[in-house]
Parts: structure tokens; sequence; C-alpha cells
């Protein structure tokens, strides 16, 4: 057996070997695939099994807890977030708050580039009903930015939908907060 | 990123698919690119969208397959089926995400020119990820270069670095570009060209061109120093790849014997950065073999300071000892030695007690799990502690690929983090864990479905009693019956031409006091009064007979309109009793709810009955790699111990004898150690 002495003599050499040899990587790949080739597919076999299991129990509440004809959705988007660095938003329906959230980085990174939060879901009847949205955050040069927005909402028999929208406006570079119908 | 790479560094290999790795990681497996819309045209799609980047791939898969279900999306064309296909990647689901593209590919398949183009892309990136390099050179040949680059710049950089990957392992294209030229189509700003260019320089070391090698290392270094500012994550990440580029010129210098080009090379390398355990090491040894004895020592020491975390640097307490006795310091030499046998002694114990002791809590225990908001160099930082996360927790950060992002509490794991294996059990350990927690919400939620179904069947018990209640109430039978009867006497009369039958309500008052008159005048006695008024009589009596024939069309047609409004609200009574009976006698909705929530509770078990089997699985791998590392360990533990005792007792007796010498010899005394 090669002693320590030896080891450390030769390290020069061995590390710098060890280091660019990209067979012996090669070879610790190859024993990865080998090794858990059978476990990974099957979880991969899994993993589109539960997706899709998933799939069905998402609908299945919706259809359960939420029916087509009370349905009402709430949707906040962020285009494109330069003046507002987003902090919370609270929702109202009917002067009663029905959601409230505060915004980690990554999600509010996720806004920005296009992604869109469902804030909010649950039951309304038909009839008009006041919904406002109050939204918190910092915005042009470092201040504490806060504004609401209110939609007279006018709910028929179908799934209803908004969007809080958060906009950039250029004209005198501030967030624009509006609430829209998706039809 | 850093912390990756560092545990990725920590142990022996690196290279190619380091490289390629680490650069694949740079902007996950699919970037969703430049045509991306700022707002979403379909909410599905959004929301799909927000999880997707998070990076909450099994969340947006689901949303997506939620969206397909019900109905697509709108406005976005093929462009899910691309992101989804992604994900898929990102959540090592790479057969089904070769599934999607090839169906994206299809001929069959309208789909736009440039979705397909796309998909030609990824699915070559599928198969460069299963190691398939001729499937992936030939699905990256059918890319069309200039499409690509006019839709995304970020693709078609990956697509070069790709092929040139590809030509690095020796599958070149067809079309005969060498990897220089790919190199030089990148742009100097590009973090692909930085890597592609330093798994060039691997490629030339592996095949002995040492020279090469070192001019590409020499001029990566320079560009590197060279480029702009990066912003973080990707400043760590590039400042990180050219730490070990110096490191990788100074080993090169140290195999040529080129000590003091190595050391120049290696003290370029911040000793708090990732790179500093290794380029400290290599480090003493330049130092040493260029007889500066005192810089390696001084190295040393500094190892020696910081926890020895990584298996490789367990051989720093037996160089001191080496360097002490090279430095002719042999009463150092000799406590270090012994020092560094405590050491290995005390260490094989722990690791024969760990082998024994190994089970998934301890290993877990073992792990620091990097959860969003750490600190990147304090991954489960004190406060953390006490709610330290766990594999399977959603806060746990993944990189692009699922895998988990985690640092080694305990330095016998450093190694085996390393490692690719180790990495996917981990990975497939979490997501499992995952599924598992994703299930059992289910399995609550479903049960409070079941409580919610059982409230309503007997909400609507009591409905249909109520119905029943009203309906017997109506007398609804008797209804039936007198419009069969009021139907029948029209008909008689119709039949009979009754026109007294279809008389209007003032007729029918005209004519009893008609009667009334009759008889009246038929009690009166016989004179000229009765003459005149019985004349009158049957003037009024043939007056109201005309009109009664008169009317007779319009009362006939008045009593046949009640009858039809009678039978259609009749008919319209029938078909809602009929309903209502129907709806009573049947289940109703909430019967097929609970038929769906049934037949998902017993697919939710089937799952977990085989998710429980994959973890039992993913389990036993884990903790197999992991005590074939310790047991690996504690034989390099064995042999370095067995030499540090060896050379413990080799110096020991040349002392002992150097002493024996000098007392019987005092003039010799000053030539021993020189401490």
């Amino acid at each position: 057996m090669m002693t320590l002495k030896n080891t450390f003599a030769l390290h020069i050499v061995s590390l710098a070997l060890a280091f660019w040899q990209p067979a012996a990587l090669a070879q610790d790949n190859s024993e990865a695939e080998t090794g858990d080739g059978a476990v990974s597919l099957s979880v991969e076999e899994l993993k589109k099994q539960v997706i899709r299991l998933n799939r069905d129990l998402f609908i299945l509440e919706e259809d359960l807890l939420y029916p087509a004809s009370t349905q009402f959705a709430v949707f906040l988007s962020l285009d494109t977030g330069e003046f507002l660095k987003l902090d919370s938003v609270k929702l109202k329906v009917n002067d009663e708050t029905v959601a409230a959230h505060l915004y980690t980085e990554r999600q509010a990174k996720a806004l920005q580039r296009g992604g869109m939060q469902r804030l909010h879901i649950g039951n309304l009847k038909t009839g008009e009903h006041e919904v406002t949205v109050f939204v918190e955050g910092i915005g042009p040069d470092n201040r504490a930015y806060k504004q609401a927005a209110t939609y007279q909402l006018q709910k028929d028999t179908d799934t209803a939908a908004l969007e809080v929208r958060i906009r950039d406006r250029s004209s005198d570079y501030q967030p624009d907060v509006a609430i829209v119908e998706w039809e | 990123m850093i912390e990756w790479l560092n545990r990725m560094t920590t142990g022996a290999p690196a290279g190619l698919i380091l490289a390629g790795t680490l650069a694949a990681l740079l902007h996950g497996p699919v970037a969703v690119g430049d045509e991306l819309p700022q707002r979403a045209s379909d909410p599905a799609y959004g929301v799909a969208l927000y999880e997707y980047y998070q990076g909450n791939a099994f969340e947006a898969l689901t949303r997506l397959n939620v969206a397909s279900a019900e109905g697509g999306i709108d406005g976005h064309g093929d462009h899910p089926a691309l992101v989804e296909g992604g994900l898929m990647l990102s959540y090592g689901m790479t057969h089904e995400a070769g599934a999607l593209f090839r169906e994206l590919l299809d001929e069959n398949a309208a789909v736009a020119p440039g979705t397909r183009n796309q998909a030609w892309f990824y699915l070559g990136k599928v198969f460069y990820l299963e190691q398939d390099s001729t499937a992936a050179r030939d699905a990256l040949e059918r890319v069309d270069d200039e499409l690509l680059q006019d839709e995304s710049d970020e693709l078609y950089h990956e697509w070069l670095y790709l092929r040139g990957q590809l030509a690095l392992s020796g599958t070149a294209g067809t079309s005969g570009e060498t990897v220089d030229e790919l190199i030089d189509a990148l742009p100097e700003s590009s973090p692909w060209r930085a890597y592609l260019h330093y798994n060039q320089a691997v490629g030339m070391l592996s095949e002995g061109q040492t020279e090469d090698a070192m001019d590409a290392l020499a001029s990566l270094d320079s560009l590197l120093g060279e480029l702009p500012k990066f912003e973080p994550p990707l400043a760590n990440e590039m400042s990180a790849l050219r730490e070990r580029v110096k490191l990788s010129i100074g080993r090169l210098h140290l195999s040529r014997g080129d000590f003091a080009g190595a050391m120049a090379s290696l003290e370029h390398i911040a000793l708090d950065g990732v790179f500093s355990d290794q380029a400290l090491f290599d480090y003493a040894v330049a130092a040493s073999r260029e007889g500066k004895a005192g810089l390696a020592l001084q190295a040393l020491n500094t190892l020696q300071q910081r926890p020895l975390f990584t298996p490789w640097l367990q051989q720093v307490p037996y160089a001191r000892g080496f360097l002490f006795e090279q430095m002719d310091r042999q009463q150092q030499a000799l406590q270090a030695y012994r020092e560094a046998a405590s050491h290995y002694q005390s260490l094989s114990t722990r690791l024969s007690d760990e082998r024994e002791q190994l089970t998934e809590a301890r290993l877990i225990k073992a792990l620091r799990f990097v959860r969003e908001g750490d600190s990147p160099g304090q991954p489960g930082s004190m406060d953390a502690e006490m709610v330290r996360p766990e594999p399977g927790e959603t806060t746990v950060l993944t990189d692009a690929y699922g895998r988990v992002k985690v640092r080694p509490g305990d330095y016998s794991l450093a190694g085996l983090l390393a490692t690719e294996s180790f990495q996917l059990s981990l990975r497939d350990l979490h997501e499992l864990y995952r599924l598992r927690d994703s299930l059992g919400q289910w399995q609550t939620q479903l049960e409070s479905f079941d409580i919610m179904l059982e409230t309503r069947a007997q909400q609507r018990e009591q409905r249909i009693r109520e119905t029943r209640d009203a309906l017997d109430a109506l007398n609804a039978d008797q209804w039936l019956a007198r419009q069969a009867e009021y139907r029948s006497a029209i008909e008689d009369a119709l039949a009979r031409e009754d026109l007294r039958f279809f008389m209007t309500q003032e007729q029918h008052e005209l004519a009893d006091r008609l009667a009334q008159v009759e008889k009246t005048l038929s009690q009166l006695p016989e004179d000229e009064s009765t003459r005149k008024q019985r004349e009158t009589f049957q003037r009024m009596n043939a007056y109201f007979n005309w009109r009664i024939a008169d009317d007779y069309a319009v009362n006939r047609w008045a009593a046949e309109k009640q009858l039809r409004e009678l039978d259609r609200a009749m008919e319209v009574f029938v078909d809602q009793r009929a309903l209502i009976e129907q709806e009573m006698a049947s289940g109703g909705e909430n019967q097929a709810l609970a038929a769906r929530v049934e037949a998902r509770q017993v697919a939710l078990q089937r799952l977990q009955g085989e998710l429980d089997k994959a973890l039992s699985a993913a389990r036993t791998e884990l903790l197999t790699l992991v005590d074939t590392e310790l047991q690996q360990q504690s034989q390099e533990v064995q042999g370095y111990l067995r030499a540090t005792r060896h050379a413990a007792a080799r110096l020991a007796d040349t002392l002992f004898l150097g002493r024996n010498g000098a007392a019987a010899n005092p003039a010799t005394e000053a030539g021993g150690d020189r401490d």
C-alpha cells in the first residue's frame, strides 16, 4: 500500500490528474445511472400519476366548493413592476376582507415575469357586489406606496373572474392599480 | 449556486459534466424566452406561470393539466406545451418531456414553425441529459439556427453550447463546425461561452495537450477578468468560475513541476472563496516543493484551524507532521504526528459509530437544507435551527433540475454530497416526501368532502320530505281529475252545440233573471197587464236567445282558450312534478360528486401505497450510498492512522537514538532538533 508520505509527496501529480480525469467522472455518472435508474423511472411514473390525481382533485374541489353558477375568482398581475416593489395586497368583497397576502421576493419576481396569482376563489350570489383591493409596497423614490381600487361587479349565473392589474404608468412614472373583469 | 459549486468541488471529480451541469443551471431547463407576453392572455396560463417562475414545478404542471382538462389555454398557441415540456425536464420527468416534444414534432400536428423549432431544441436537450449524444446531435441539427436566434438569443446561445459540449465528447455535428468556431459564435459576455471554453481546456488536458490547455485557461482567465460585472447570482457563479480557472492553472503548473508558477496562480484565490481549501492545500504542496517550507506550513496551519470539512482534507494533520519533519523540526513533527494519530483514532471511532447507528433521521440531521430566505453562507441559521427544514417541505430550495439545495452538517457527507448519484437519490427522496405530503393534504380534504357531501345528502333528504308534503297538500290528483271533467263537459257541450253551456257569467245571470221573471209571470192573473208583460218578456227572451246564438262562437272560443291554457298549465305542472319525482328518486348531482370523491379516495390510497414503496426504495438507496461512503472513509482514515503511528514511532525512535547518541557523544548534540 502506498504510504501517506508518498501520497503527500505525489499529491502534486495525483490531485492534478484526478482533477483532469473526465473518464473518472464519466464512470461516476454511469454508476449513478445504473444505480438509481429503476427507482428514477418509478419515481417519474409516480410523479405523473400524482400530477394526474392532483389535477382531478383540483377540479373536483372546484366543482364541489365553487359551482360554476356562483364561482367568483380574483387574479392579480404585475406589469411590469418597475415602479412598484409589491409588498402586500388585501381584498375586500362587500366590505368584508376575503384575502390578504404578503409577497416574498420570489413571488413578486414571479409576478413581474408574467405570472398571475389566484388571489381568491369563492362563491357569490347573483346581483351587485363591491370588490375593493388595497395594494401596498415601495413606489418610486423608495417611498411607501398605497393605493386602492374598487369595482362594481354585476354577478350573473356564470363564473365571474376579475383581475387586479398593477401596471407601470409611463405618463407620470407611477404604478397604477385597476380591476378588470375577464369575460 | 455557489453552494452547489462548493459541494461539487469538494470532491475530487470535476470537469466536463460538472461545468456542463453548472452551465445548464444558469437558466434552467426552459428559457421561456423573448417572446413571452408581458401579461398572460388566459388566467389559467398566468397561474401556471406564477408557479413555474417560483420553481414550483409540481404545482405548475398540475395547473397546466387542470387548464388542459378544462378546455385548454387560449391565446398562447403551442407555447404552453413547450413550457410543460420544460417543466417536466426540471421535474426529472425526462421520458415524459421527450414524449411531449415528440408529439409536437409529429408530422400531422398543426404546430407553428417557431414552436416546432424549439421542440427540436428541447428534444435535443432531453437526449443530452439522458447522455444519448448521437440522438442529441441529430435533434439539435434539426434546429433552424436563424429562427431560433430570432426568437430567443438565450436559447440560441444554449444551442451553441450544447453542440460544443457534444463536439467535445466526440459527437461533432455533421456540418463540421469545430469547438473553436462554436465558442467564437458565442458573445464574449455569455456565460455559455465561458463554460464551453473551460470545458474545452479540460478536454485538451484529457488528451494530453497540456500546452494548449494552459493557453486556453490563461485566455479564459484573461477574458473573465475583463468582463463587465454580472448581476447576482450570475456574478457569484462567474467569480467562482474564474477562481476555478486559477486553481486549474495552478494545478497544471504543479503537474509540470513549475512550483513558483503554481504559487503565483493559487495566491490569487480568495481565502474566503469557494476553492480556498483546495487552493491552500495545493499552495502548501507547491511551496513545500519550492523549498518554502514556512509558507507551506502557514497554509497547512490555516487549513488546520478550519473544520476539516471534507474527507480529502483529512490529509492535513499528517501533512503538517510530514512538513515539520522535512523542515527538520523533529519534536514538532512528533507532536504533530501524535496529534494526527489521536485525531484519526477519534475519527475512526466516530465513523464506526455513525455506520452502526445510520438511519434516515440521522442522515437528515447531518444535512443542512437550504430554504428561501437563508443567507448564502448560513443555511439553517440559529433561529432556524429549531425548525430546520426537512426533505419534502415546500420551503426547501431546489435548483432548476429539482436537486435539493443542501450543505453538509457533517464533514463525512461532504464528499458524498458532491456525487451525482447522491444528489439524484436525495432529489427523489425530497420529491417523494413532497408528493406524500401533497397526497396527505388531499386525504384530509377528501375526508372533509365526505362530511360535506353527507351533510348535503341529509339536507337534501329534508328538502325531499318537505317537497313531498307540499305536493300532497296541493292534492295534485284532484286537480287533474277536475281538468279531465272540465274537458269532458266542454267536449259534450260542443257535440250537443249547447249554446247555454258556453254562456258568459253575465249571460248566466241574465238567463237566471229571465227564468225568474218567467216563473213570476206564470203565477200572475190573466189580465191585460199580464199579457203585455208576457209580450215584453217574450221579446226580451227572444233577444236573449238571439244574443246567445250570436255570441256562441265567441263564447265557445273563450272556453276552448281557457281549456288550452289550463292544459298547458297542467302539462307544466305534470312535467315539473315528474322532474321533482325523478330528482327525488335519483341521487342527483350530489351522488355524482360522492362517486367522484369515492373514486379519488381509492386512487389516492393506491398511490399512497405506491409512494410508500418508492420512499422505502429511495431511503434504502440513499442509506446504502452513505454507508458505502462511510466505509470507504473509514478505510482511508485507518490508512492515515497506521501511517501516522508508523511515522510517529519512527520519529520517536530516531529522537531516542539521537538523544542516546548525544548522551554518549555530547559533541554531536548541536546537530539534533533545531526547534
